[in-house]
């Protein structure tokens, strides 16, 4: 007998709990990147009380008690000799430039996971926003829609992130804006394509003929059907976005990105094949990162996939 | 079926031109590199105003509703030196710089002007008589006889002063090239540029090379440029040179030129950024100067790196993805599906570059396109197994494949007669798009392994604002892309040919 609650069917599947807690905890690094590796003390206890510190605070000599990151090192704080092997002071080593590569490690996720994260929202927000309006309220716009979603997913996406890089200059943001304008493409032709189908189930029908409007169908009937695509594509999107940084960084296709980037650092490890740790950790880093992605979009799909919950019920 | 393709491959051309806007649109917004801005941040006014024209960068980006012509500048100019003031030196500068062209536009509004007025733009025309080789000419320079000399100017030689005369006189000057004819045409100054452009053309013989360095003559004698044919320069030199005047009066052929009826459309879409990149493309495509031969034959040797990079890499990801996915799916075993998962997970998760790394480490000299070819390959395995396997487990329960094999079809003909042929079909459409994904992996797979495709050249390309590779590379992808899924679905219509009405009424 298979349980249909969703949350329980998702928690059942080993690949989405991975996925999950890997994302989250990449979150988590990426949001308190700057208490986790910082140069400057985060907080300081003086005469005024508990006070919390701007990034660039100097250390007074007769400051009180100070509380300090765990990794006292900056992404660009030169830390120690280039190339230092991995020690208690520098667990990952320093790279070629004398900076602690899991500070740098620690910032970069904030560049990949960060940017992945408010892609993958944007990307969903808009091209579900075009995919139901153009399946539910016009007929003439659903091909039109199809077309033009065509024509944004057969542009190289590399060169358009690129080309906004060289445009906003050094900012996460430019990737942001860049990759979101090819990632809603194939978001707004999921939520087309679904709707079109959902649009012919006898639940929808049954609505329509007790005498529901269009938008009362489409927000009470059809979106939570959609809740479960939606989330597996955004997961999908973050890893391609995450990726996709990571190669304009390797390529150094743009100006860099300001703070630290994998994709920088696998660039940097690539060109020190002798500095193994260099090369290694930047390359699980993104692996962990996009494996988790797309180990979470694979078990929500089982999880939600009719055929499979057959396939497992006849089983 | 080919009527439908036909229809399909003509689409392509409206597709191509409205991306290419879009491209452009986008590009026209990419600030000048640092450097440039740095060095242009000293410069006169007027030097940075002419540079940022040779970039076109004073013309709106696609549609220029008041497009300048010579009459409008001229007429502007006469304003401002008529005027007085600050902008008059302005305004008789540019009166000598229009010349000839400006005279059928300035000589008989001199009439509209107040005797002061007129004799400040009278003065200013000076030094078009004398580059004209006027007879009389200093009465040009004196302030009571200057509109005068003038007037009685255009009453006897108005009638030279019309586009059919100067052809003829630039005809007879590249056919005689007598010092005669020169001076003929001298005095019509830069009126006659327009017909001297239309005639010169990139030498291929030594007569041809003659009449260039004749007319190149002409155009500088108007111009005041010093873009001459040197008498010891060969073939390839005059080329250069010619390719030079072109690109000169790209920039300032509306200088020169008036505009009327359909001219005057056509410059609404000629006299634009999009215009002007686009007539500087075709311009370096039909001139080829030492640059862009550099610049093709570098195409030419990376094109072919990539494309083997992308499409080899696809091929292989779909020969061996969609056999894993068929292994995966038919499997009753679960430890072998649990090992294939993981394996196309991790190669799906790892960056190519990592995965060629790793390649090098293993075999330092196989540096090749083989090896980038693989590397690419593995990196996409993910999509086609994951594809092929679902695909394989919905057919499966269908109806249909039931039914076969309640007939007596055995399992291995209802798999491959019903089940894989259908399940063929997602994987087929999801093949279409790999490409413009590919071009990534492909980029760092080649910086990796050190093969010079079309990465380096992006990566430059990119740096310098390279409008022309940037946008070909582009078109080249979407024109790749646009290809892809004609063919899937044309593939998609053979193993199925239910779907071939459904490919007329999509084309329809």
């Amino acid at each position: 007998m298979t349980d249909h609650r969703l949350s329980t069917r998702i928690m059942r599947s080993r690949r989405a709990v991975f996925g999950v807690a890997v994302l989250g905890t990449l979150a988590l690094v990426a949001i308190f990147a700057d208490v986790f590796a910082r140069e400057a003390p985060i907080a300081r206890s003086s005469a005024h009380g508990f006070e919390l510190l701007p990034e660039n605070a100097a250390s007074p000599p007769d400051a009180g008690f100070e509380l300090r990151a765990p990794i006292r090192y900056g992404p660009s704080t030169i830390a120690s000799t280039p190339f230092t092997k991995p020690s208690l002071s520098h667990p990952l080593g320093t790279d070629r430039d004398g900076r602690d590569v899991l500070a740098r490690l620690v910032h970069g996720a904030r560049i990949a996971v960060g940017a992945g994260f408010v892609v993958a929202l944007l990307g969903v927000l808009g091209g579900g926003i075009a995919g139901a309006f153009a399946s539910q309220y016009t007929r003439r716009l659903g091909p039109t829609l199809e077309r033009v979603a065509q024509a944004v997913d057969a542009f190289p996406a590399l060169i358009v992130v690129a080309l906004f890089r060289a445009m906003e200059g050094s900012s996460t943001v430019s990737v942001v804006v860049g990759a979101t304008i090819v990632q809603w493409a194939s978001v707004a032709r999921l939520v087309r394509t679904e709707l079109h189908r959902l649009g012919a189930e006898d639940f929808v029908l049954a609505a329509r003929a007790l005498g529901a409007t269009k938008t009362r169908i489409l927000v009470r009937h059809l979106l939570p059907h959609l809740g479960p695509s939606l989330v597996s594509s955004a997961a999908l999107g973050l890893s391609a976005v995450v990726m996709l940084e990571a190669t304009l960084s390797f390529l150094g296709l743009g100006p860099p990105v300001g703070g630290a980037s994998w994709g920088e650092m696998l660039a940097e490890g690539a060109r020190h094949p002798d500095q193994t740790p260099l090369f290694v950790v930047p390359a699980v880093a993104l692996s962990l990162t996009i494996g988790a992605a797309y180990l979470f979009a694979e078990g929500l799909r089982e999880a939600v996939d009719p055929v499979t919950l057959r396939v497992r019920d006849s089983s | 079926m080919l009527a439908l393709l036909v229809r399909r491959l003509l689409w392509l051309i409206p597709t191509l031109f409205v991306v290419s806007l879009l491209t452009f649109l986008l590009f026209s917004f990419l600030p000048e590199r640092p450097e440039e801005h740095a060095a242009h941040a000293d410069l006169d006014p007027e030097i940075e105003a002419q540079l940022e024209r040779e970039r076109f960068g004073d013309l709106p980006r696609f549609v220029n509703l008041e497009p300048e012509d010579v009459e409008t500048r001229a007429a502007r100019a006469a304003r401002l030196v008529a005027e007085g003031g600050p902008d008059a030196v302005r305004g008789a500068r540019e009166l000598a710089r229009l010349g000839g062209a400006a005279l059928p536009y300035v000589i008989p509004s001199l009439d509209g002007f107040d005797p002061t007025r007129r004799e400040r733009v009278a003065l200013a025309l000076l030094p078009v008589a004398i580059r004209m080789g006027l007879p009389n000419r200093q009465d040009a320079s004196v302030p009571d006889r200057a509109a005068d000399f003038w007037a009685r100017f255009w009453a006897d030689r108005s009638v030279e002063f019309r586009q059919a005369t100067v052809r003829t006189a630039v005809e007879r000057l590249a056919r005689y090239q007598t010092p005669s004819r020169a001076a003929e045409l001298a005095q019509l100054d830069t009126f006659a540029l327009p017909a001297l452009m239309e005639r010169l053309q990139p030498p291929h013989d030594a007569a041809s090379l003659e009449v260039a360095r004749t007319l190149t003559d002409a155009l500088c004698q108007a111009t005041d440029r010093s873009d001459r044919i040197e008498d010891h320069a060969d073939l390839a030199e005059a080329r250069l040179v010619v390719a030079r005047w072109r690109q000169y009066w790209l920039v300032h052929e509306s200088d020169y030129v008036a505009y009327d009826g359909a001219g005057r459309a056509a410059a609404a879409l000629r006299e634009t950024r999009y215009g002007k990149w686009a007539a500087q493309v075709v311009l370096s495509l039909t001139i080829r100067d030492d640059a862009t031969s550099r610049s093709l034959e570098r195409l030419r040797r990376a094109i072919p790196i990539t494309l083997s990079l992308i499409f080899g890499g696809i091929a292989l990801a779909y020969i061996v993805g969609t056999s894993l996915g068929v292994a995966s799916s038919v499997s009753e075993r679960r430890l072998p599906k649990v090992i294939l998962g993981s394996a196309v997970v991790t190669l799906h998760a790892l960056p190519s570059a990592t995965v060629a790394v790793v390649c090098l480490w293993l075999a330092p000299s196989s540096s090749n396109i083989g090896l980038g070819i693989l590397v690419v390959g593995l990196g996409m395995l993910a999509s086609p197994a994951r594809h092929q396997r679902d695909a394989l487990s919905s057919v499966f329960v269908r109806e249909f494949v039931r039914a076969s094999r309640a007939r007596g079809a055995s399992f291995p003909r209802a798999f491959v007669a019903q089940g894989l042929r259908q399940s063929l079909l997602a994987t087929i459409s999801v093949a279409s798009v790999e490409p413009p994904a590919a071009l990534g992996a492909a980029f760092m797979v080649e910086q990796v392994l050190g093969l010079p495709g079309l990465g380096q050249l992006t990566v430059l390309a990119v740096a310098e604002r390279d409008v022309t590779f940037l946008m070909g590379l582009v078109l080249g992808a979407v024109l790749i892309a646009a290809l892809m899924l004609l063919l899937s679905d044309v593939v998609q219509a053979t193993v199925d040919p239910r779907l071939r009405g459904r490919l007329g009424s999509a084309v329809r």
